[in-house]
């Protein structure tokens, strides 16, 4: 792991069902997790990555290859021509589209995010996640949170008119 | 752990308080200050020509608060059975991250939801994690009529009406002094000889006597930022003007004396800002005197506080803001 050389350094990354995916060290360091592992010099030729299946993985890479720094690896050049604003503007359109998937999906890959730790994909997933939240019925919620009610009928009753004051 | 947050509090003094059992001032405002999802700006609130100006104020987007609150985010904390599942697959962690985001007016529902769900919402732990993620949403409280408060939500624009303080005639008449911090709003006054502090809990919209101070009095300053709060200065039923302060922490509900101020003061007011604590305003010299800012840095070595700034004046500071933009 010690050398570095000119061009691109490379990183295995191998999810538990056997898949292996090579990525550019910039791009998996974007997960905290794996860059302490690199910094560490505990990843050695391939990285092993635990309870994320390769569906998820691949997910996950190509949101760290579209969020990596444009500087360094690639050349330098595209932040010099295109402007913060506008390359801000055009991730967040990208992770508009990234997170349109189904709630099993989104949950794997909060999952993911978490362990890996990255936070930008945290926040993402994350806050689709609660957007349902607002504007909804209360069993629309648990059903978008795959939650149960474990109220009695009459007990739910009695905890809806408690927190009536919160809406008003 | 001082997250640009800050808490200012407008008294409407029409005079100083020479006779304070006298004198019953009923309307205290109170503004919440904390970090802030909305773009800095300036919140205004008018009331029977009283008005409250706060600044709502801009915090450093990078911050790294991780050591800010001792937040037990690893699972499992006060109690809580493996089995406790909230977001189903996600795991406890992950759901407190999420809901963490949510509109504090939302909260009402998610308490709904399941057992889990609410205990979780009641005992806090939702607004802990949110200091962490540094997330905060500021209502404003206010009193115009002894005994009652309401609540005002400016991002979905809502009025709310709390629970009446529970009676207590002396406390009515007395004077008061009122404190956000945390998930508490503390409202100081007295009863016949002594002072108390009541609170009111947004996890249970309920009030209960507070934790009294260690050297009670009113007519203090304070600003709160997060879970924790300082007051300075000050006058104790005896009459006397204090010089000392003291921090509370509505996590634990426990008061801690600060290193006296150089001065003693009272009707002074507090502000935090980038970190630090600031008292303006304070004793009126008869005919005139001066103007002096302190202020106080809590995490820099050993505590002092320091005058930053001082200028002639025939008159007393009633009120003060202060604006970060």
């Amino acid at each position: 792991m010690a050398t570095r050389e000119a061009g691109k350094k490379m990183i295995m990354l191998k999810s538990p069902d056997g898949m292996e995916f090579e990525v550019e060290e910039a791009v998996a360091m974007e997960s905290q997790t794996i860059r302490k592992m690199i910094e560490d010099d505990c990843a050695d030729t391939a990285i092993l990555i635990p309870n994320i299946n390769s569906k998820i993985l691949s997910r996950v890479i190509e949101y760290c290859n579209k969020h990596v720094p444009t500087t360094g690896a690639t050349g330098a050049a595209a932040s010099d021509t295109v402007a913060p604003a506008a390359l801000a503007e055009d991730l967040k359109i990208w992770d508009a589209e990234f997170i349109k998937v189904n709630r099993a999906t989104r949950f794997n890959l909060i999952q993911a995010a978490s362990y890996l730790n990255i936070k930008g994909l945290l926040d993402l997933t994350s806050q689709t996640t609660i957007d349902t939240i607002s504007d909804n019925s209360l069993e629309e919620i648990r059903s978008f949170l795959s939650t149960k009610n474990d109220y009695l009928p009459e007990e739910e009753q009695t905890i809806r008119r408690e927190n009536q004051w919160a809406f008003q | 752990m001082l997250e640009g947050q800050s808490c200012l509090i407008s008294r409407s003094l029409p005079s100083s308080c020479e006779q304070e059992s006298r004198l019953a001032y009923m309307t205290y405002h109170l503004l919440e200050i904390t970090r802030t999802k909305r773009p800095s700006g300036v919140l205004a609130i008018e009331q029977d020509g009283i008005a409250v100006v706060a600044v709502l104020a801009k915090r450093p987007k990078s911050e790294d608060s991780h050591d800010a609150v001792p937040v037990d985010c690893q699972g499992g904390n006060q109690g809580y059975s493996d089995s406790s599942t909230l977001i189903s697959s996600i795991g406890r962690d992950n759901s407190i991250n999420c809901l963490a985001r949510c509109s504090r007016s939302d909260y009402g529902s998610i308490a709904s939801l399941s057992r889990n769900f609410r205990s979780l919402v009641r005992d806090g732990g939702l607004y802990r994690e949110r200091r962490r993620l540094g997330i905060a949403e500021h209502w404003v409280y206010f009193s115009c009529n002894v005994q009652e408060w309401e609540a005002y939500d400016p991002y979905r624009e809502r009025w709310m009406t709390l629970p009446r303080m529970p009676p207590n005639e002396c406390f009515m008449c007395s004077d008061k002094e009122s404190l956000a911090v945390g998930t508490e709003l503390l409202v100081f006054g007295k009863e016949i000889l002594s002072h108390i502090v009541l609170s009111y809990s947004i996890l249970t919209n309920s009030w209960s006597r507070g934790v009294e101070m260690n050297a009670p009095r009113c007519l203090f300053g304070s600003a709160s930022f997060g879970e924790k709060a300082i007051i300075a200065g000050g006058m104790d039923c005896f009459g006397n003007v204090l010089s000392s302060a003291e921090l509370y922490n509505s996590e634990t509900k426990s008061w801690i004396t600060l290193p006296s101020m150089n001065k003693r003061r009272r009707m002074c007011s507090g502000v935090f800002m980038d970190g630090k604590f600031y008292v303006i305003g304070g004793p009126r010299v008869l005919g005139g005197g001066m103007i002096e800012l302190h202020s106080w840095i809590p995490r820099e070595g050993p505590l002092q506080w320091n005058m930053i700034g001082s200028k002639p004046s025939g008159n007393f500071v009633y009120n003060c803001a202060v604006m970060g933009c």
